[in-house]
């Protein structure tokens, strides 16, 4: 009986796309997202932290870490947790206190909501 | 320069053959074509889209005829001001809601064809796909697969962490 071959694995359809259009797609990320994006794989890592100048416009982009990293700076031009001052939803949120263990607080300032970081730790209280 | 035409429709090609007749100010959402035809005049051929097949085609001809009547943005509008935002409008949303296959095809598509309000609506369709989800979600959303070694697994662990953390 002759053996199946295991189907191969479905492209990567956004690592497929042109570099533009994933900058594109990048432009309309927040702080966060980009930051989480480039934790999936090293192409796309090395990509989000080539372009600072997306970086710089995304939403919740802290350019100084507001408190000092465990080495001093924000990992050599890496974009790292101490780069996002603001997140913009609940689900956002929710998986920053994932991947963070901290606390993510809601706020409300000039009729618009955000989410900020807070130094607590979750599980401490 | 060619003389303006007044012609009310244009066929346009598919790169599997098929010949669609649309309306002008339809196709015309297409910077490419519209370029093309104050370049050509009148064209009475079926104008060849190399990169697009039939169903991307027909759903491309779908948004522009949904679009036909909106404002055309200047060309040198400053990019800031359509990128702030991840608002999707309702029809669009619906529009969007096709397999990732598709999703990613409109957009090489609308690439293409410079259109650049629907290039916007799919990258933001795929930056709200992305937008609450851990890393290892992004990864089965996208099927990337995760090629860090354990060192950088550990340097990305703590670049999550805050001073304090340690």
């Amino acid at each position: 009986m002759p053996q199946q071959t295991p189907t191969p694995p479905a492209p990567a359809r956004l690592l497929l796309l042109p570099p533009e259009l994933r900058l594109e797609i990048y432009s309309h990320c927040t702080a966060f997202t980009l930051l989480l994006l480039s934790q999936t794989c090293t192409a796309l890592r090395a990509e989000i932290n080539s372009v600072p100048d997306i970086l710089l416009r995304s939403y919740g982009y802290a350019p100084s870490p507001p408190c000092p990293s465990p080495s001093g700076s924000a990992a050599g031009g890496i974009v790292t947790i101490k780069n996002i001052a603001r997140i913009q939803t609940a689900e956002e949120a929710m998986v920053c206190e994932e991947v963070t263990g901290r606390f993510v607080e809601s706020r409300v300032r000039y009729g618009t909501g955000c989410f900020v970081l807070v130094a607590g730790r979750k599980g401490r209280w | 320069m060619a003389t303006p035409s007044t012609q009310a429709t244009v066929k346009l090609q598919s790169n599997d053959n098929v010949v669609i007749e649309v309306e002008r100010a339809i196709a015309e959402r297409s910077v490419l074509i519209k370029n093309m035809l104050e370049d050509c005049g009148e064209v009475t051929d079926a104008i060849p889209i190399s990169n697009v097949n039939e169903s991307i085609l027909r759903k491309v001809i779908e948004w522009c005829e949904h679009h036909k009547n909106d404002p055309v943005a200047a060309e040198n509008e400053n990019d800031d001001s359509r990128k702030k935002t991840t608002d999707i409008d309702e029809w669009d949303q619906k529009f969007m809601n096709v397999d990732q296959e598709m999703l990613f095809e409109i957009i090489l598509a609308a690439n293409f064809l410079d259109i650049k309000p629907l290039l916007d609506t799919g990258c933001k369709t795929v930056a709200n796909m992305i937008k609450g989800k851990s890393p290892e979600e992004i990864r089965k959303l996208f099927n990337i697969q995760n090629d860090f070694t354990p060192e950088e697994e550990e340097q990305i662990r703590r670049e999550n962490e805050w001073a304090e953390d340690r």
